[in-house]
């Protein structure tokens, strides 16, 4: 089938081009192998690793391990422990997902609709909303650390001064420690996605928002009917990406809570560490690693199949 | 045939032993081995200066001393390293409730052959018993204590002295003490660390309620006294004679109790020295001077105080000749050793592990010298320190019992209800072994 040959052409501004024959080269091959060596060895190998290990019962500090067949998927699936925090993690980690997509997808597209229409001058303001994208995540935690400190911190301070009397324990409250997480990271992270919308609204035409005018189209509805739709495959982009990420994250968690209070921001990444690095059950964390990969998997792959459908490339 | 067989076996069993009892500790000249710490600021000068000592009386090895982390970082390469088998140090200094899943799995040398070989060095029976004990694994001397803190009790000595009360050393009068002081300031009394169960467990276990139940593998925090206990240091708490610090806890213990926002604060004894300084100098606004307690001894007398803290370590990995070992113990001989204790405990507010240091009369002069810097630390009797329950799981179910503690203290939960749920927590997990 590689083998073979074709002649292809295609017309590009008017002209007649030549494409290669569809056959094996044996120098692409060649070109290409140590891209796909390195690809398997930092890819394929770590996932074909975990899916043995998940079949051991290797503990962290020991160099000795026994094959335990299905054990540890045994006891994934019926363990009152594993359920308990399986649960907890999965729940925590989807609602940490679906705030973080709406404060960067929708807090971004905003300022980016604004930035799109005021002036030059403004571009610094840009660039401040942008700027927390370059300072690392930990040195950002450690900063809403101090701010959110219940008694010291400065939020309650200015909560103070306009009569909030009672300091808020951002980050020992059941109901608020996600809350702060995605207060850090919301703010981390919008100014990227501002800056892709913007890049994307920049590259619509005028002509759409001009015949629209004309027909008497009012600014939210342009909105609605023009921008956003045509804003689609931008949206996906950032939805599929903001969407893995948020299900990955780690470091503001482990900074500013480390899973606290009681679980109630342990995400599934910080869930797999704790068994790995704290309970030094390396078989465990394989397993619970495994099922996230699946997780994510289908996820991501549904969404796109469905959301692909609605998505409209023409700018 | 059966005799000649029977012999033979005798003869290689008899090697064996004669080999075992030879315990092999030469240093060839040249020997370098390398050390993995976690001291930082004025605590890693300190370390440094003594390890150039110890190779100034010992130019045949050279240590390569190198600062890794925290106690969490130094975990996870410890635990690579000895998975790659490459890489591993030949010391190392950890946590000392890592130390028993480490011992369970072999990741640490039984220390016993080189105690025995290196006598002439090491005063064994000098260390104090509870210490020692600690990081004693099933009869196997697994790590020997260095950098020893406890959980105590810092007061402000000058108010405690203005409301004429002394800091109590029984929870019986801890009430009076409480509402004399309240009554007093009108402020918090004792601000708590409430993210590690290390520092409130002892009030638990001197009521006699254990973590862990070694015989019945469930939790002995089900006993009745412990959900009393929880009861009223809640109703403490309800009254404002408590704060249950569970965020940024170690500024707030700090800044709370240097500023006079409460009377006393229970955290490390490994901050001694940087309280007293900020109190005495008055950083934060007022000057006192400040007092140091041990736990209070429960209901019937019971009080147990525990280590905790760092620990030194010999990696078992195989990518360390003995002789390596050997220096590498050689260096912990003369770290551990009581001179070196009291300029360390001078310098860190770490324990001295060593009995003699305050009583052989050859280390008069740098006792002294540390009660002139640090007086309170001869009001700590390191004689009733004790091992906490062994078990590999202790973290575990110690962050379920912190985890639930803080949302009763902090975040309203109802006590029995956070007890029951507790209890339940801690015997599943310590069911699912």
């Amino acid at each position: 089938m590689f083998l073979k040959k074709k002649t292809r052409t295609m017309v590009i501004n008017g002209r007649e081009v030549h494409l290669r024959p569809e056959k094996f080269y044996w120098s692409d091959f060649f070109m290409a192998l140590p891209a796909v060596l390195i690809l398997i060895l930092i890819t394929y190998y770590p996932v074909a690793e975990l899916i043995r290990i998940s079949f051991t019962d290797w503990r962290l500090t020991s160099r000795e391990y026994d094959y335990v067949g299905w054990k540890n998927w045994i006891w994934l699936f019926t363990a009152k422990t594993s359920l308990r925090y399986l649960t907890n993690s999965l729940r925590v980690t989807f609602i940490y997902t679906i705030g973080n997509i709406l404060i960067d997808l929708g807090i971004g597209l905003l300022l980016a609709h604004l930035f799109n229409h005021l002036t030059k001058p403004y571009s610094f303001m840009r660039a401040l909303i942008f700027m927390p994208r370059y300072i690392a995540m930990s040195s950002c935690g450690i900063i809403f650390l101090w701010m959110l400190n219940t008694d010291y911190g400065v939020i309650n301070k200015m909560l103070e001064w306009v009569g909030v009397k009672n300091h808020i324990n951002w980050l020992g409250d059941d109901n608020l420690a996600l809350v702060s997480i995605l207060m850090l990271t919301g703010w981390h992270g919008v100014g990227y996605c501002m800056m892709i919308y913007l890049s994307a609204l920049l590259g619509i035409s005028r002509d759409y928002y001009e015949a629209s005018s004309l027909d008497g189209a009012t600014g939210l509805q342009q909105f609605r009917y023009i921008t956003l739709p045509l804003l689609s495959p931008t949206t996906l982009f950032l939805f599929i990406t903001t969407f893995i990420s948020s299900m990955k994250v780690y470091q503001s968690v482990d900074v500013m809570t480390g899973g606290g209070p009681r679980q109630k921001t342990e995400v599934m990444v910080y869930y797999i560490y704790r068994l790995a690095f704290d309970d030094n059950r390396l078989d465990r964390a394989s397993v619970v690693a495994l099922l996230f990969f699946v997780v994510l998997l289908v996820i991501t792959a549904s969404t796109l199949r469905i959301t692909n459908k609605n998505v409209h490339y023409e700018a | 045939m059966k005799k000649l067989f029977a012999l033979v076996l005798t003869a290689i069993m008899l090697l064996s032993c004669t080999a075992l009892a030879e315990f092999d500790k030469t240093i060839p000249e040249g020997t370098s081995f390398v050390f993995w710490h976690s001291f930082t600021g004025a605590n890693e000068e300190t370390l440094l200066k003594q390890i150039a000592a110890f190779e100034a009386a010992n130019p045949g090895i050279d240590v390569q001393e190198q600062y890794i982390g925290g106690y969490n970082v130094i975990h996870t390469e410890l635990a690579s390293a000895n998975t790659a088998g490459v890489g591993v140090p030949a010391l190392a200094v950890i946590n000392v409730p890592r130390l028993t899943s480490y011992a369970k799995d072999g990741l640490v040398e039984d220390l016993t052959p080189y105690i025995e070989a290196f006598a002439d060095e090491i005063n064994f029976a000098d260390f104090y018993d509870g210490m020692v004990d600690m990081m004693n694994n099933e009869g196997h001397q697994t790590a020997l204590p260095f950098g020893q803190s406890g959980q105590i009790f810092y007061y402000n000595k000058t108010l405690l002295q203005d409301v004429g009360v002394e800091f109590p050393t029984k929870m019986e009068d801890m009430d009076a003490f409480l509402e004399k002081v309240y009554n007093h300031t009108g402020k918090t009394v004792i601000d708590i660390h409430g993210t590690d169960n290390a520092y409130f467990y002892c009030l638990f276990t001197n009521m006699g309620c254990f973590m862990i139940d070694t015989e019945t593998n469930k939790t002995g925090l089900e006993n009745e006294k412990a959900l009393e206990l929880i009861k009223k240091l809640r109703e403490w708490v309800d009254k404002g004679y408590i704060k249950w610090v569970i965020n940024d806890v170690g500024n707030t213990l700090m800044l709370d109790f240097t500023s006079g926002e409460c009377a006393a604060c229970l955290y490390t004894s490994s901050t001694y020295a940087n309280y007293k300084k900020k109190a005495e100098a008055g950083e934060n606004g007022i000057t006192f001077e400040v007092g140091i307690a041990n736990q209070p001894y429960g209901d019937n007398g019971t009080n147990h105080q525990y280590v905790a803290g760092a620990t030194m370590i010999i990696p078992s990995a195989d990518c360390n000749t003995q002789a390596q070992k050997n220096a590498a113990f050689k260096l912990i001989c003369f770290l551990t050793n009581p001179a070196q204790q009291l300029e360390w405990a001078t310098t860190s507010s770490y324990y001295v592990t060593r009995k003699s240091a305050s009583t052989d009369p050859q280390y008069a002069e740098a006792y002294n010298a540390l009660l002139t810097k640090l007086p309170e630390m001869a009001v700590l009797d390191l004689n009733s320190y004790v091992a906490k329950t062994k078990h590999e799981l202790f973290d575990r179910c110690g962050d379920i019992f912190e985890n639930y503690m803080s949302e009763i203290m902090a975040n309203g939960m109802d006590p029995e209800e956070g007890w029951e749920l507790m209890v339940e927590e801690i015997n599943d997990t310590l069911a699912d072994q």
